[in-house]
């Protein structure tokens, strides 16, 4: 039985993957999980420079689904490079390492120094506040989205760069074209949708900036649908992500389409979610009697656009 | 850091017994072997507390005493998850842990002060009975007396117990940072020979911050999302430092001179 797939020249050994923000920096657990069993890791986003992230509360809870506003903390490139990766990369599975930046040039220098240490593939956050417009996402609007997927791509030359989008206030279908057309080596959809939450009985906002992203099963039918219709337009290949809670909701994503998945929010309450996953789309499998999983995807597109 | 040692599969449960406490407090007994033989005081144990996606995240308890396979916990009924959990008389139970570092083993020479608000007591009351100390003292607040078998039960643990309760029906009328400060007057407690352990609802432990920050102790029960280190939810702020502390690997206790309240 085969659950390899070729996701963009990554050889990974089975489609599913953490997501980016849900897994710290992919080391942490190591000891206490056989993490070299996924199909491979997504570090949390990496700025150029170190952020403390936001005050608390920074999640909260809401039916089927999860607010958060961790504010993008994290160490910065520099202590990224010294203290983690050079214990990632001896996991021994691909490892794709999220960016972000607040300005363009931080893609640049990102890129550049990723591409050096010789990591397997980026994948380029463009939810995050582009500061020099006044903190609108950089995926809203396609022509920079597009500006940031030259700069990167034109730096970055070890493997594969993925896009990350979301679909807050844009057409996500014309970022990812745009996204395509700039030379972006795959897509993965979805980021968080933005989202609120309020306290009445103290009048406030359960998180303190108010707004937040929304993950978790919640969040599942839409991004589902975003893969469906965005696989029709495009040819590269595209990483599902949002809400899968078990294997049938993470094969729903490779029957339209997705090449690989990613599971954030569940593994918070499953850590073994992935493992479960990995068994019980070989059990699917067998019981249906598919011997390789790429037979799988995309047999619930129109028949036109299944490639 | 050190990673604490931590175990991440998640284990089956029986609930054994859910006892109603009075003051909107209940006691939960779950049989669950492997964190019972594991579990220290200060640890705590992340609750699924029912299946399906409502609610989505696990919420952690801390323990409040574990013998013989079983654990128990002190819980108040104060949203979605606590009140399923106060309704759950039978049946399986879906835990992970035990989570978090454990406290630090007491010093033999320094009186040790617990501090409680509410269902802080459980991780304080847990410490006592584990480590045999020479003096010890308990000082538990709430808006009304606790239960008559909440207070035997502290009598089990501790000989030094100091009460206060806001409405007046049981010890100290008043706060508990008030009459922590009444018995540093009268002597009872000496701070400059005392360690301090404080757990509770933020406002307590934040007018208890005159306590001396080197020496005293603080349980931190923010919101958590994952319990285990890789979503960065649980973050307390580090005093005159920039950044946060993740609670539940770094703590849940921390000194009250590294922390911001
Ligand atoms: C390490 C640790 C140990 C804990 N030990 C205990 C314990 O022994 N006994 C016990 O009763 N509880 C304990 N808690 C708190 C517990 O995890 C839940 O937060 C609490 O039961 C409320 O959950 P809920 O689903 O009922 O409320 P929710 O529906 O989640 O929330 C109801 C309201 O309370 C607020 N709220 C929720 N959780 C918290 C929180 N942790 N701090 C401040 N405000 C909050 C929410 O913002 C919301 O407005 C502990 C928490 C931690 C992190
Ligand atoms: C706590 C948390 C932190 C996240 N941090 C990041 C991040 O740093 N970069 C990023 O691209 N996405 C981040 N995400 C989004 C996830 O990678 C994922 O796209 C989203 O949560 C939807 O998947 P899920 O429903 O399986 O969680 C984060 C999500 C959560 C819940
Ligand atoms: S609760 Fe997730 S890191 Fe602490």
């Amino acid at each position: 039985m085969n659950l390899e797939v070729d996701l963009a020249g990554l050889r990974l050994k089975n489609p599913f993957m953490v997501a980016s923000g849900t897994f710290a920096y992919g080391i942490e657990l190591g000891i206490h999980l056989p993490v070299e069993k996924f199909g491979a890791i997504v570090t949390k986003g990496i700025s150029v420079n170190e952020r403390e992230g936001n005050p608390p509360e920074r999640i909260a809870e809401t039916p089927c689904g999860l607010l958060n506003s961790i504010g993008l903390e994290n160490v910065g490139l520099k202590r990224f490079l010294k203290g983690k990766w050079s214990k990632l990369k001896t996991i021994g599975i691909p490892v794709i390492v999220n960016i972000f930046g607040e300005k363009e040039e931080d893609f640049e220098v990102l890129a550049e120094e990723l591409e050096k240490a010789g990591v397997d593939a980026l994948e380029i956050n463009l939810s995050c506040p582009n500061v020099k417009k006044g903190g609108m996402q950089f995926g809203q609007n396609s022509k920079i989205a597009g500006r940031i997927v030259e700069i990167v791509k034109k730096k970055f030359k070890s493997g594969p760069v993925f896009v990350k989008l979301a679909p807050n206030f844009v057409n996500i279908i014309d970022v990812a074209k745009e996204c395509e057309k700039k030379g972006a080596d795959g897509l993965t959809l979805i980021n968080t949708l933005m989202g609120m939450a309020i306290d009445v009985e103290n009048k406030r906002f359960k998180i303190p900036s108010g707004v937040a992203g929304l993950s978790g099963p919640a969040i599942h039918p839409v991004a589902l649908y975003i893969v469906y219709k965005v696989y029709q337009e495009v040819k590269i290949p595209i990483i599902g992500v949002g809400g899968i809670y078990d294997y049938a909701s993470a094969l729903e994503f490779l029957m339209v389409g997705a090449k690989a998945v990613q599971i954030g929010t569940m593994l918070f309450v499953n850590p073994q979610i992935i493992l479960e996953i990995i068994d019980k789309t070989k059990e699917y499998m067998r019981r249906k009697n598919i011997s390789d999983i790429n037979q799988i995807i995309g047999c619930m597109q129109i028949r036109k656009y299944r490639r | 850091m050190t990673w604490p040692e931590i175990y991440l599969n998640p284990v089956q449960g029986e609930i054994l017994n859910n006892i109603d406490l009075g003051d909107g407090m209940f006691q939960l007994v779950v049989s669950a072997q492997e964190i019972a033989d594991r579990v220290k005081p200060g640890q705590f144990v992340s609750i699924k507390v029912q299946e399906g996606f409502h609610p989505l995240i696990r919420r952690p308890y801390s323990v409040w005493n574990a013998e013989e396979g079983t654990l128990e916990f002190l819980i108040k009924v104060v949203g979605t998850g606590s009140k399923i959990l106060y309704g759950r008389k039978r049946g399986k139970i879906d835990m992970l842990g035990p989570l978090g570092k454990p406290f630090p083993e007491p010093p033999y020479d320094t009186d040790v002060v617990v501090i409680a608000g509410g269902t802080g007591i459980a991780p304080l009351m847990f410490y006592l009975k584990y480590h045999s100390i020479p003096k010890s003292i308990l000082i538990y607040g709430a808006k009304t007396s606790p239960s008559d078998y909440l207070y035997s039960r502290m009598q089990e643990v501790c000989d030094n117990i100091f009460i206060s309760t806001e409405d007046g029906s049981f010890g100290y009328k008043g706060l508990v940072s008030e009459l922590v400060e009444e018995l540093i007057k009268t002597k009872e407690v000496v701070p400059e020979k005392s360690i301090f352990f404080l757990c509770g609802p933020h406002g307590m432990l934040k007018s208890l911050d005159f306590l001396p920050h080197e020496r005293t102790y603080v349980s931190m029960e923010g919101v958590m999302a994952c319990g285990f280190g890789i979503c960065m939810g649980c973050a307390v702020k580090k005093r005159n430092k920039k950044g946060y502390f993740r609670t539940c690997v770094e703590g849940p206790l921390f000194k009250l001179k590294d922390i911001e309240l």
